[in-house]
């Protein structure tokens, strides 16, 4: 059995990683895989917290975040596509119309 | 175990760190699968075996496989062109030090409050202790059962069982009360378990705790099957599988010696459809009764009561009560899951439908208008041919759109005048 703070600092190791991913990338696609990291990140903190209650709740909370997170990459890519064909870039300082 | 984790684990953030540091959008993808697949092993150590394979099938198979197309669809392999080091033509950005020491400080905090929090020495509370009524006692009616002040069921009739609920832990006083006569028990329970509390005998009633194990029975397509002897007449008995009737060898001894008011250590049996019969173990041809083409069920905790049972005429004769149970699913198998996505959790799974469904909407909307300009254009394309066939009657030197009406089926004119 795995001890589930090794399991838990793993996931915040992935998660570390994810986030520099987000935050230092430059390419829509890549900071969105970077985003699929993260989620997967709390899903294997989660899992590894209901082993150690022994409840399930948690892999009923990891089924949702999976099928979520597979709507919002449908949703995603297909924002980037459309962007692509608009903006002829997916470069992230190429758009940045909102000035935020 | 830990090995096999820790090589996983490090395969897994080695393989996310190179995809960050790929200059080749395509590589990133492939470096993420292979961190998906180390994730998916973690949940196979981690006892997730169902969400290890829907990781697989999801993110390892079809969203990779979405992110690979779009980037080929795109062309977008290189469109990163500033790498994670900031070793490009463009100007250097100020924000990634601090980035990097603002996320690296975050997970060191992270790190070392996991580490110092102990919560892998941590203990699942126990449960409270959850017991059943059996009313197998032939001659009392229709009884109420309390526990301590607390009504438990109401209107338990001979040979039915009541659902499992939680007492509290220790020492409980039982009532069971039947039209004219009050019956107490003292019953002793302990956290964690399972307990049936069985009535049983002709005339004033006895009462027996007997200890039911639903966990999860591990044994391959099996159920778990307690017997009970309540019947005063014999001293033991003994439970004999006889398999088929036409083959006298294949009898099988599954209780040697069963004395009066005791339970049998669990048999674990593999579902079919079985011949039991149940005979006095002193005098093994005296037949005392039989469980003739008995469903044995795999996953279930089943209790097996020798008792009398009333006959019309007002007599007893030896017979028996079942009462089966289903056994705890699988942690993290479908089973278990499934089994809680359709009651707890059947709100959140319908939304998460809708979602679905939504978001395919969506993908379908975002990448439409580009179609349906497409057919625009292609449309236009077809308008100009008009004149272009005037422009071919002209040179000919004669109209052809009055010949067309002669072509067979009419097509003809439909072309011109389209």
């Amino acid at each position: 059995m795995i001890p589930t703070d090794m399991a838990v600092l793993l996931s915040v190791v992935l998660f570390v990683l994810g986030t520099l991913g987000v935050l230092l990338k430059r390419n829509a696609i890549l900071v969105f895989m970077s985003v699929e990291l993260m989620l997967n990140a709390t899903n294997l903190a989660l899992v590894a917290f209901a082993q150690q209650w022994g409840q399930e709740t948690g892999h009923l909370f990891v089924f949702f975040i999976i099928t979520v997170a597979a709507a919002e990459v449908a949703v995603g890519l297909a924002l980037i596509v459309a962007i692509f064909r608009t903006k002829k870039s997916i470069n992230i300082d190429d758009l940045h119309q909102l000035e935020g | 175990m830990t090995e096999l984790f820790l090589v996983v684990g490090v395969l897994a953030v080695i393989s996310a760190v190179f995809m960050l540091l790929s200059d080749n959008a395509v590589h990133s993808a492939l470096f993420l699968v292979i961190t998906m697949v180390g994730i998916a092993f973690m949940f196979l150590l981690l006892n997730a075996p169902f969400l290890a394979m829907i990781q697989i099938t999801v993110y390892a198979g079809a969203i990779m496989v979405l992110f690979l197309f779009v980037i080929m669809l795109l062309g977008a392999e290189r469109a990163d062109v500033s790498s994670l080091i900031g070793s490009d033509n463009r100007k250097f950005r100020w924000y990634i030090p601090v980035v990097a020491v603002a996320i690296g400080s975050i997970f060191f905090i992270f790190a070392l409050s996991i580490l110092n929090s102990g919560v892998a020495t941590r203990q699942i509370p126990a449960d409270p202790p959850q017991a059943r009524f059996l009313h197998a006692a032939a001659d009392v009616g229709a009884v109420e059962v309390y526990a301590g002040e607390t009504l438990l069921a109401a209107d338990v009739t001979f040979g039915t069982a009541t659902d499992f609920v939680a007492l509290p832990e220790g020492a409980t006083s039982v009532r069971i009360v039947a039209d004219a006569a009050e019956y107490v028990v003292d019953v002793n329970l302990e956290a964690d378990t399972s307990s049936t509390l069985i009535a049983y005998g002709a005339g004033t009633p006895q009462v027996s705790v007997i200890p039911t194990d639903r966990s999860t029975v591990t044994d391959q397509r099996s159920g778990r099957y307690v017997v009970f002897n309540g019947y005063a007449d014999l001293e033991a008995v003994r439970v004999i599988d006889i398999g088929t009737e036409f083959d006298e060898n294949d009898n099988n001894t599954l209780v040697e010696s069963l004395p009066f008011g005791e339970y049998s250590a669990p048999l674990l049996v593999e579902e079919e459809t079985a011949n039991w019969t149940i005979v006095d173990a002193n005098e093994p041809d005296d037949l005392v009764t039989r469980l003739e083409a008995f469903e044995l069920e795999r996953d279930t905790a089943s209790l097996i009561a020798v008792v009398p049972l009333p006959v019309a005429d007002g007599t007893v004769r030896p017979g028996t009560v079942v009462v089966k149970v289903e056994a705890a699913p699988d942690f993290g198998g479908p089973r278990a899951i499934g089994y809680k996505l359709f009651t707890t959790f059947l709100l959140p799974f319908q939304l998460l439908a809708l979602l679905l469904l939504a978001a395919m909407v969506g993908a379908i909307v975002l990448t439409h208008r580009e179609t349906s300009k497409a057919r625009e254009r292609a449309g236009g394309r077809r308008r100009v041919s008009r004149p272009l066939a005037q422009v071919i009657a002209a040179q000919v030197g004669q109209d052809i759109t009055p010949d067309a009406p002669q072509l067979p089926g009419g097509e003809g004119s439909r072309a011109a005048g389209d």
